[in-house]
């Protein structure tokens, strides 16, 4: 996975506290909601921040108050990661993003202001992909909705501040990590002769092709997705036995191949790429063993061995 | 093919491929079909049903693995296995020898079997000629097998419909 540009902290913190000083100029006295808030702010009571302005953000004089908003944003912002919240659902950040993005969109920021508000905002959509990323770690089936949905929001946050921010590697890592995580899951046997495993290997192939489209060529996605289809081909074989008819041999034969036939192809893409690279090279040794094409499986063999002699 | 695979997974590549070996796994299945769907003469339907392997070990293990035991009629399979054409006794008996040997070995083996109601399963271009009753092929990627069913039926052997109706040949 591409490791994520970490925010300008150090930009950040400047302002913080620029914007801070700026504020304790203020008196408490006469103050307005905004007053209060920013008093809050620098007090660093996030939630009386938030009490005093939130309720006022819907009419005038502060709706189309960009500090207002701004204010507003940066309290849920704290609040969100004071919260420990997580998830699609995690009101404090949908509504930090919702404030700073209309801070933004008022267009009447101080340059520092819009700066600081991009940062906290960029740290908001980066928390959606980090979590996306968490839970493809520890994937479970069912989570999958969850997370495209953060990886939505990441893209939509990140978009929001650059239409020309570019997320087609995150995209492409991300599916590629989903691919992995279905695969796993079918690898366990948990799931095996369940309907869930044909919604694993569905889930696998499918990420992985999604991955493809966003990186073509990519040589581990090529590899996994050839692995993938192959191993699911093995599986079906392996539970032929005994009680097997010779009807169902046939069939389960068919499949098999059908499998290894579709393996073979990203598999040889994947040894286009890396001409030399063993796992490859046997995958194919193997894959062309499966389907009883001995010669050709030699060929990888015998390339196999050479490729041992010269190291 | 084990060998090599070895050496990969030596240098440390994991690769997360499925080393079973999927040619072992279905002639494993066609064997047994082989020995249940075929008709014995009557004096060799007492006791256990012999399968015998020679010169693949990974057939033989699945073969144990999934088979051994199970009744062929009411015969139980045993399942014994040979790394090399020289050390299979032909003086024993045996219902059914693979031999994954081909050319002069198959030969061998298969007149070493000819007076016997033995049927001989290869995996050879030249299996049939050199003698063999059962030979798998390669047919559309697939393992098929091709059949001679008149040297089953000197051998007293008679093969199945079922067995018959799948053939290539």
């Amino acid at each position: 996975m591409k490791t994520m540009r970490m925010p300008s902290f150090t930009r950040f913190t400047a302002a913080l506290a620029a914007c801070l000083m700026a504020l304790s100029t203020w008196t408490v006295a006469a103050q307005s909601s905004l007053d209060r808030a920013e008093a809050s702010l620098r007090a660093g009571d996030w939630q009386a921040a938030y009490d005093a302005l939130a309720p006022e953000m819907d009419r005038a004089p502060y709706a189309m108050d960009a500090r207002a908003w701004f204010v507003l944003g940066f309290a849920e912002k704290e609040l969100f990661k004071a919260s420990g919240a997580a998830g699609l659902d995690a009101d404090e950040r949908i509504r930090a993003v919702g404030s700073l993005q209309r801070a933004l969109a008022v267009g009447t920021l101080t340059a520092r202001d819009e700066q600081t508000a991009r940062d906290a905002l960029d740290f908001l959509g980066r928390s959606y992909f980090r979590e996306a990323i968490e839970r493809v770690e520890g994937f479970t089936l069912g989570a999958e909705p969850e997370i495209l949905g953060l990886m939505g929001r990441y893209e939509a946050v990140l978009q929001g501040l650059d239409p020309a921010y570019n997320v087609t590697e995150q995209r492409a890592d991300l599916h590629r990590y989903l691919g992995q995580a279905h695969a796993r899951l079918l690898e366990t046997e948990r799931y095996a002769g369940t309907p869930e495993e044909q919604v694993l290997f569905d889930g696998a192939i499918g990420h992985y092709e999604t991955s493809l489209n966003f990186a073509p060529a990519h040589y581990p996605t090529l590899y996994n997705l050839a692995i993938t289809l192959y191993n699911h081909g093995v599986r079906q074989l392996k539970r032929i036995n005994h009680e097997t008819s010779m009807f169902e041999l046939m069939e389960i034969q068919d499949a098999c191949v059908g499998m290894f036939e579709k393996a073979l192809i990203p598999m040889q893409e994947a040894h286009q790429q890396r001409p030399n690279r063993l796992e490859t090279l046997k995958g194919l040794m193997t894959v062309h063993y499966a389907l009883s094409q001995p010669e050709a499986s030699d060929v990888y063999k015998r390339q196999i061995e050479a490729v041992l002699q010269k190291k | 093919m084990v060998a090599v695979c070895g050496a990969v997974m030596s240098q440390g590549t994991s690769s997360g491929l499925d080393e079973t070996d999927t040619r072992a796994v279905t002639k494993a299945n066609f064997l047994f079909h082989f020995a249940a769907s075929n008709e014995w003469p009557a004096s060799v339907k007492d006791g256990a049903f012999y399968l015998t392997i020679v010169g693949n070990d990974r057939l033989y293990a699945e073969l144990v693995d999934k088979y051994a035991m199970k009744m062929i009629g009411a015969q139980p399979l045993q399942v014994r296995g040979y790394s090399r054409v020289e050390d299979l006794p032909l003086d024993a008996f045996h219902h059914l020898v693979y031999c994954d040997r081909g050319g002069p070995e198959l030969n061998r083996v298969a007149k070493g079997l000819e007076d016997t109601p033995t049927v001989l399963v290869s995996d050879s271009p030249d299996g049939l000629e050199q003698g063999a009753v059962i030979n798998f092929v390669a047919s559309g990627n697939r393992i098929r097998y091709e059949i001679n069913a008149a040297d089953a039926a000197k051998k007293g052997v008679l093969i199945g419909n079922k067995i018959m109706s799948w053939a290539v040949k």
